[in-house]
């Protein structure tokens, strides 16, 4: 894999290897090849990269406010590295929130918990059940971090449920001036409202307290059907189950349907833990694509008689085991939301896109509803939604795919999931976002020197 | 469908299915999910990173402990597990949720999980 160079990182390496040469056999030599090599930052899939100058993580407050008041250049703030935009990559500080992990309090009347902003996701569900609480909702993977999830707006799927940052009732937030700002609805509320969604352009989140809801089980059930089908049954999915999504089998006329509702009902055995999370199947898919590609119409025969291999047993269990899946396979993904009503002509529209032009894709495509909130950079302020997601295999280029879809989502008055790919700056995005310059405003107040921009950051927020 | 082509879909899709298996190893949840590294930094590094995976057979990861399943990785020796924590390796993320790890800790962290000592 390639990584390009900035002009700074050429002239760094530059000197180094001058030094090398001045250096000739010199003990200091032996020395210096001794030194720990520097090591890239990548993102999940791979696709982003950088040299940071520092990787720091921080043990507390105290060490955190410092690393921020005495940083030579630009800080960016890193979770788990799941997305897959540009949001992290840095020649300045790479900030880790590793060590700020883990429950901090809770209150049992009013079901809220505080949690330390590095939490991943997967580690949250066990100690929230402990307390008799859990989240309102997830996505259907765990591996971000807490504060990685809010900055983006991450989402799971119901047409009556919203993204996890409308749920934060509360925040703490370390400035680029090392200030420490306690964020809610009373305490400074403009910042608060867009800190909720922040992209990490306005600080580093250190706690995050959220609105929860009891523990509770969900039963889980999946089915395979027409694409077709299920789009003319929407309604009756979207109303019937709680969380309802579909994974829309490229190049073929199936579907997988997934939906999940909450249940009084004992928690079924565990299941293979190579079953977990349909990854055997998606395997299956990539090698049939693998070998089919050049013969398309055999490759929809085969992937469309993959339903007679397929069988789902129902799943009950706790809520976060239920949402969350392990994804074995790494990808990259673009995703858009459209209006709720724009999306069965959008996925159509992609899925003949696909098909007219045999676009090289295997992976399934995601369909999700989330609910409307007034979060000033949320993907859903001030309209119900219907999150549509591509993917593309790590190792197979997503460039032309994705080119090639973008501008159907455009059609459809689209808003790029800020954690994904996409191509838009802020002369695109401020159309799209009718409080867009709230958060501007909020931003620069806080980070007036733009010390927690970097380059896809300075673009997307207009900031030269 | 006539049947005989049905069967030659199973078949191919059975086929297909098996290119790449890696051999299956025992894994527990429970074995690997009580593992920790003695020492209480790295302990709490490994907590929230490696174990996210290496610990949970889904995952597909060696599991913490399981020396047959980590004995051909380490038989590529240091740099190779190196290189596949830092840069990533089929389904392992870079850096494998560590951002901050320096190649100290890395190996500190493989020669844990594997049970053997990893030195470069």
């Amino acid at each position: 894999m390639t990584m390009d160079l900035t002009r700074r990182q050429l002239l760094q390496r530059a000197s180094i290897i001058g030094a090398f040469t001045a250096l000739g056999s010199s003990p200091a030599l032996a020395e210096l090849l001794r030194a720990p090599r520097l090591i890239p930052w990548r993102n999940w899939s791979g696709g982003q990269s950088c040299l940071p100058a520092a990787r720091l993580a921080p043990k507390n407050l105290d060490e955190l406010t410092q690393v921020i008041r005495q940083a030579p250049g630009k800080i960016r703030p890193v979770g788990s590295a799941h997305s897959f935009s540009a949001l992290v990559p840095t020649d300045g500080t790479l900030l880790s929130m590793s060590y700020f992990t883990g429950l901090l309090d809770h209150d049992p009347n009013t079901l809220q918990a505080e949690f330390a902003a590095g939490t991943p996701m997967s580690r949250m569900g066990t100690p929230l059940k402990d307390i008799g609480q859990a989240l309102q909702n997830m996505a259907d993977i765990d591996y971000q971090t807490l504060a990685g999830a809010i900055s983006t707006s991450t989402h799971g799927t119901g047409k009556t449920f919203q993204s996890y940052s409308a749920h934060v009732s509360g925040l703490q937030l370390v400035t680029a001036s090392g200030e420490v700002l306690d964020c809610d609805s009373t305490h400074h509320p403009e910042v608060f409202s867009a800190a909720r969604v922040s992209l990490g352009a306005l600080g580093v989140a250190s706690k995050i307290r959220l609105q929860n809801r009891p523990a509770y089980r969900l039963r889980e059930r999946q089915w395979i059907a027409k694409t077709e089908e299920l789009l003319e049954d929407i309604d009756k999915n979207t109303q019937e189950n709680q969380h309802w999504e579909m994974l829309v089998v490229t190049h073929s006329d199936y579907a997988l349907s997934i939906a999940l509702n909450e249940t009084t009902d004992p928690a079924t055995p565990p299941i293979p833990a190579d079953e977990e999370g349909g990854n055997e199947f998606v395997t299956l898919i990539e090698k049939i694509d693998k070998y089919g590609s050049d013969f398309p119409d055999l490759r929809r025969t085969m992937l469309n008689n993959l339903r007679h291999l397929a069988s789902f047993d129902d799943r009950v269990g706790d809520s976060f085991d239920i949402y969350a899946n392990v994804r074995t396979v790494r990808f990259n993904e673009m995703e858009y939301s459209v209006p709720a009503e724009y999306g069965p002509a959008c996925l159509r529209e992609i899925i003949k896109l696909i098909q007219d032009k045999d676009l090289r894709t295997w992976f399934p495509i995601e369909y999700r509803y989330v609910k409307a909130d007034d979060i000033p950079l949320s993907m859903f302020e001030g309209r119900d939604s219907c999150s549509i997601s591509v993917h593309q295999h790590y190792q197979m280029d997503h460039h032309n795919f994705f080119a090639a879809v973008e501008p159907i989502f455009w059609k459809y008055n689209g808003r790029p999931h800020w954690g994904k790919l996409h191509t838009l700056n802020a002369k695109n995005l401020q159309p799209l976002y009718p409080r867009w310059r709230e958060f501007i405003e909020v931003r620069q107040a806080l980070d007036p020197s733009g010390k927690f921009l970097n380059a896809h950051l300075m673009s997307i927020l207009g900031v030269s | 469908m006539p049947t005989i082509r049905y069967a030659a879909l199973l078949v191919a899709a059975v086929l297909l299915s098996a290119c790449g298996d890696e051999p299956k190893t025992q894994a527990t949840r429970s074995e690997a999910g009580s593992a920790a590294p003695t020492d209480t930094a790295l302990a709490q590094v490994y907590a929230n990173s490696c174990k996210l995976c290496h610990a949970n057979p889904a995952a597909g990861a060696p599991m913490t402990g399981d020396k047959k399943a980590w004995e051909p990785r380490v038989l590529q020796g240091a740099d190779t597990l190196l290189d596949h924590a830092i840069n990533g390796y089929n389904g392992m993320p870079p850096m494998g949720m560590c951002m901050q790890c320096s190649e100290e800790e890395f190996l500190a962290l493989i020669s844990f999980m594997s049970g053997q000592s990893i030195q470069q």
